[in-house]
């Protein structure tokens, strides 16, 4: 291969060219002139510490960032990149750290969604033949992955292999892989090496990102190592060594990192027990001492961030015991921690860390406020003192302490979070990665206050991924795997080569205390088959599930009426229940897929009286009106309306429940306009336009039939169409369906639009239903009906789920009870109480059943 | 030194006109000149006065909801609570016997009670408050309904009715003064306490929130129970002005106090707003009315106006200072 690659490089034009890229984020340049080229079939790794630019080199071959200046070749030929979607269309894919995919979809709609449709007759999806392609290319990949699990339910490994299956469906010429293997088992790991080999195989190009120096070292044919945005220099692989490349990184010899100074270890101030919580970690016991830095080393995903959130609180221990200063603490939250003394900084500064648009000083005083607040009254002053102080003290960069937190650079936002949490004046500090994501500048002062609070006597629990960082700070190493503690090293037994082989359970060398039992992994080691069956039956069969479970209900609800009145299931009764349920079905269908791609229609029954106060006076103006032309005006001006909230959701950007109550508004006051407050009456309304709602052909009303179509129509659509699944995927992960280069802003205008359309439909039935129309109480508080059968039905609020047979159910429950008021003669007043319970139940069971399944 | 003062002057004044309040204030001023123009009528300040406390209720639920929705969340219930309480009252004095200043102990007591349950079922269950608060709109509203029917029911003593017709010094109406001593209470609190503080906090980021140590279920319990208290004011103050309750008493009025609360620069996601801008939004919209009302212009036909006002108002600052989040 090596010499394939020499060969290539020597005489042909590489597939990608980049030459003298740069690129800065607001003033602070991130690449500096940067060249990299990349030949199909090869393995090229970026490598260089936390921000020396390989994301973002990345992040620019897959279109999400446009460089400031430099050129990119393609075949020789310079081109643009300037989105996702381009990048795809050249057939780059990009695989981002986080796995961006749809967590509602399944395996194979994951795979295809916007890279290809699977048509069948009349142009709709074949499902059949999308899972044979899905099932097909899996297999060609040696994935033993069932094409329809729910994402949701699988591991993050399993997630990735999704995502690299995606890349591949497109026929990928490059594929870009931002550590990939960061968290998973090694095991995982060798899985992925074996597809990446049948890649480059394929002649794929690969760039492949990650720090592990030795799994750099077996699957890369060429090394690149960036340094604060600077090109180091490119390697064959045959030709460099681990030494070379590690100075390449750093820019300097190893030793060169700060070490903890010696201290006096005093007595244990953090003892942990037996600590365990399903599913996480077990059996975790250790000691920290006072003046002592202890290393938590570990693979991402062992567990070690759980283990610290369950000290501080976050998530209590299901058993076990913490002791802090020699008393035992029952932690309940991360309050009671703060005060025993136990300080948290998180891994995730951005998101637990601070927060980003209040003021640094604001930020700082957050944990003590309290204690700075005299009789809860806050004291600005003295928090900005406070504030001054700690930015002295820490050397934090800043315009002044009333900035906001956002504005800051990674390393001076670590140290406002540094220290906030000093402030507490804690004995007990735990670091979960406290360098990741900062320049060796500032890394090397977080580490001098590291050795410093360990010489005041503070007790630090250190959680790191960074190897030379755990070994130059740490007067002991604890090592995580999968959950349990699976090594313990003194500073002067400790090498990287011990602590990977106890992080990846390659051999167990061990000494004795704080342990544990000698045993093997807390999870059977992961086969090829990377379904976990517990999640997959939770989360693929939920739906039915549900709809099960509400179909129940509405039998229940049929038989107690039946029982105490047998005359409930009367034809009489069943024409009720059946007239009952038209409008609220037309207009539930369409607000579900709202609610599925993540909106809220507030306004359909506003559009409703509009709509029907239109047509009635239509009937007035013109009584030889046809039905159907009348019919067709109606859902015209549901859409006009519906494309008015569409467009201020998408163009102008106004969250929908804000837009959709605006519209709620204005569109009744339009009906008081339009109609100058008359009531339509029922000698105005034609008697043909009311049979509609008593006869038909089939022996059901019309309106029912309708009701009927616009469900079914909205099944093939949801189900079948590309767009309706585009609805799904937009509400699932709004950012992934852009980056897939879907269409979000036209799926969401459609999607309201629809709504609109249904609605105005349904003010067309609404006349024939109820011969009059009032503007003051027709469609009045309807939005709330139809959104209450939707959540019935199981549609998710906060999008991405949502089905058709649930909702309709939803709606048959919402007029089997109201009927059944009616015929036990239990008063109308208790219908509205009555759909009030039926909603907080379905949400409360529904929430209750999710948590128990571990979701 | 005095060079720094002036440039953090300035800054403060840039600060001001253009946070998202400052479009609501000079909506409002450009309504009352414009009311005024309709009708000389208008400018008449007894009238001015008098008109408010038609939309005082709806001011008490928005001050509270202007926590609610700063700290990122929603409640939908609040016009149903209120009938509830208003019925309440009227059940526990007419039906019941009780003496009313025991009926209005009881009903801030049910009003806490309702907003208890909110709070509990939403930070206990961890269910969203949206799909919470629609479930208890339809329940609290139903409840009454049960409780009444469709019949008015009164009796009150004659101390109790006609709140909106005493006057303090002849000319404020006891509604305003009530209302606007509780806003410049809940200002306060929202502003210049750790409970405010810690409001926005858990509004701007939840997680962080809860890893900063802030005790967040219980701020959030709490502030839900100060929007069921704001439920009882409300229901008792309309109660009182109807001199009967009736179980569809404000209904869909929990838009108009949503609509307050957004309209006046708070943002419906959490983390921002501020109670002057609730206040001058609730004021805006009663000015509108009023005026509108004095145009004769149909109170239904004013809604489009309102309807738009809102959308404008959030276009506009979409427009001007979006690029900050």
């Amino acid at each position: 291969m090596v010499e394939v690659i020499r060969w290539m490089m020597i005489s042909g034009t590489p597939l990608f060219h980049l030459s003298a890229v740069s690129k800065s984020f607001g003033g602070v340049p991130v690449l500096n002139a940067v060249d990299f080229d990349l030949f199909p079939g090869e393995v090229h790794t970026l490598m260089g510490e936390n921000g020396a630019g390989k994301s973002t080199l990345t992040k620019i071959l897959g279109g999400i960032h446009q460089p400031d200046s430099g050129q990119i070749l393609l075949d020789g030929k310079p081109v643009d990149i300037p989105s996702p979607h381009v990048a795809q269309q050249v057939g780059i894919a990009l695989m981002h750290q986080e796995p961006l995919n749809f967590p509602d979809l399944d395996v194979a709609e994951n795979i295809f969604m916007g890279r290809g449709e699977h048509r069948g007759p009349l142009r709709l999806r074949n499902w059949t033949a999308m899972y044979a392609e899905a099932r097909e290319l899996l297999a060609s990949m040696g994935l033993d992955l069932d094409p329809r699990a729910k994402l949701r339910g699988l591991s993050l490994a399993a997630q990735q292999m999704v995502e690299m299956a995606g890349a591949l469906s497109q026929k990928a010429r490059v594929l870009l892989m931002d550590e990939p293997t960061a968290a998973l088992t090694p095991q995982e790991v060798r899985e992925l090496f074996l597809i990446i080999n049948r890649l480059k195989g394929q002649g794929v190009a690969l760039v492949f990102i990650s720090h592990r120096l030795g799994e750099v070292l077996e699957i890369s044919d060429r090394i690149t190592v960036l340094r604060d945005g600077e090109l180091v220099g490119t390697r064959l692989k045959s030709e460099t060594s681990k030494d070379e490349i590690l100075k390449m990184m750093v820019g300097r010899p190893l030793s060169a990192l700060f070490e903890k100074d010696r201290t006096t270890i005093g007595a244990p101030l953090l003892r942990v027990v037996n600590l365990s919580r399903r599913g996480r970690f077990s059996d975790i016991s250790f000691e920290v001492h006072g003046g002592e830095i202890v290393g938590l080393a570990g693979l991402v995903g062992a567990g070690r961030t759980e283990v610290a959130q369950s000290i501080f609180g976050l998530s209590p221990p299901e058993s076990g015991a913490v002791w802090v200063a020699g008393k035992e603490a029952r932690l309940r939250s991360p309050g009671q921690a703060l005060g025993l003394g136990l300080a948290y900084v998180p891994e995730d500064r951005q998101q637990h860390g601070l927060l980003l648009p209040f003021a640094v000083f604001s930020n700082i005083s957050l944990p003590v406020l309290r204690r700075l607040s005299p009789k809860g009254w806050l004291r600005p002053g003295v928090e900005r003192e406070q504030a001054e102080k700690c930015r002295a003290d820490l050397d934090i960069h800043l315009r002044d302490v009333d900035q906001p937190a956002r504005e800051l650079s990674g390393g001076n936002q670590q140290k406002v979070v540094l220290s906030k949490w000093l402030l507490t004046d804690p004995r007990v500090l735990i670091l979960d990665e406290p360098t990741r994501g900062i320049d060796i500048g500032a890394k090397a002062e977080v580490h001098r206050l590291m050795s410093q609070l360990a010489q005041q006597g503070k007790a630090i629990l250190m959680i790191s991924s960074d190897l030379p960082e755990i070994l130059a700070m740490s007067d002991r190493i604890l090592v995580m795997r999968e959950g349990r503690l699976t090594g313990e090293f003194e500073r002067s037994e400790a090498t990287q080569e011990r602590i990977m082989a106890a992080a990846t359970g390659q051999s167990l060398p061990r000494k004795g205390m704080g342990g544990g039992r000698e045993d093997g992994p807390v999870g059977q080691s992961r086969g090829p088959c990377l379904t976990s069956p517990t999640l997959s039956f939770g989360n693929s069969r939920w739906f039915r599930f549900r709809e099960i479970g509400i179909a129940f209900v509405v039998a229940l609800v049929v038989l107690l009426a039946t029982l105490t009145e047998p005359r409930f299931l009367s034809p009489e009764n069943i024409r009720n229940i059946l007239l009952y349920i038209p409008l609220i079905t037309v207009v539930a269908m369409a607000e579900m897929m709202v609610l599925i791609s993540r909106n809220i229609d507030l306004s359909v029954g506003s559009v409703l009286g509009f709509s029907a106060i239109v047509v009635g006076n239509a009937f007035i103006r013109a009584p030889e009106l046809s039905l159907w032309l009348a019919a067709l005006l109606s859902v015209c001006i549901g859409g006009a309306l519906g494309a008015v909230n569409g467009a201020l959701v998408t163009w102008m950007r106004v969250p929908a429940i804000i837009a959709t109550l605006g519209t709620l508004s204005a569109y009744r006051g339009l009906v008081f306009i339009v109609s100058g407050g008359r009531q339509v009456d029922p000698n105005d309304i034609p008697p043909d336009l009311i049979r509609l709602s008593q006869t038909s052909p089939l022996g059901v009303p019309w309106i029912v039939l309708f009701a009927a179509i616009v469900a079914a129509m909205t099944f093939v659509f949801l189900r079948y169409t590309p767009t309706g699944r585009q609805i799904y995927a937009v509400g699932s992960n709004p950012l992934a369906a852009r980056l897939r280069g879907l269409a979000v802003d036209r799926v969401v205008f459609l999607v309201f639009m629809l709504s609109g359309a249904a609605a105005g439909l349904a003010g067309f039935m609404y006349a024939s239903r109820f011969g009059y129309v009032n503007p003051g109480d027709t469609g009045v508080g309807f939005e709330l009906v139809v959104i209450s059968a939707a959540i019935l039905g199981g549609t998710n609020v906060f999008g991405g789920s949502g089905s058709v047979m649930g909702t309709l159910l939803g709606g048959l429950l919402l007029g089997v009870i109201n009927v059944a008021l009616a015929v036990l003669h239990i008063s109308a007043f208790w219908q509205l109480a009555t759909y009030g319970i039926a909603i907080l139940t379905a949400v409360t069971v529904d929430t209750g059943i999710q948590r128990r399944m571990g979701r | 030194m005095t060079t720094s003062s002036t440039g953090g002057a300035r800054r403060k004044v840039v600060g001001l006109l253009t946070r998202r309040e400052a479009v609501t204030v000079l909506l409002l001023v450009a309504a009352v000149l414009f009311s005024a123009r309709l009708s000389p009528h208008f400018l008449d300040l007894a009238f001015l006065l008098d008109s408010t406390s038609l939309y005082m209720e709806v001011g008490l639920m928005a001050l509270a909801m202007t926590f609610v929705i700063i700290s990122g969340n929603i409640d939908l219930s609040v016009a149903s609570g209120l009938a509830l309480v208003g019925v309440g009252a009227a059940v526990l004095h007419s039906r019941a016997g009780l003496p009313m200043g025991w009926v209005i102990v009881l009903s801030l007591a049910l009003g806490a009670l309702l907003g208890l349950f909110n709070g509990l079922l939403i930070t206990r269950m961890r269910l969203p408050s949206l799909t919470v608060t629609l479930g208890t709109l339809a329940l609290y509203r139903g409840i009454a309904q049960i409780l009444l029917g469709d019949h008015s029911l009164g009796k009150f003593p004659e101390w109790f009715v006609g709140i909106d017709y005493r006057r303090i010094g002849g000319l404020v109406p006891v509604p305003l003064l009530l209302f606007s001593m509780l806003a410049i209470l809940l200002s306060l609190v929202l502003h210049r306490t750790v409970f405010g503080r810690w409001t926005y906090a858990i509004g701007t980021n939840e997680a962080a929130a809860r890893f900063s140590g802030i005790p967040v279920d219980r701020i959030k319990v709490l502030i839900y129970l100060l929007s069921g208290l704001m439920m009882a004011a409300g229901g008792l103050m309309m109660t009182s002005r109807l001199t009967v309750a009736r179980f569809d008493m404000a209904t869909g009025r929990e838009l108009e106090v949503i609509t307050a609360v957004v309209l006046g620069g708070t943002d419906i996601f959490g983390g921002r707003g501020s109670v002057f801008g609730t206040v001058a939004a609730l004021f805006l919209v009663g000015v509108l009315r009023t005026g509108m009302g004095v145009a004769n212009i149909k109170a239904e036909s004013q809604l489009a106006v309102l309807g738009a006002l809102l959308l404008i108002s959030v276009i506009l600052s979409n427009l001007s200072g979006r690029t900050q989040r």
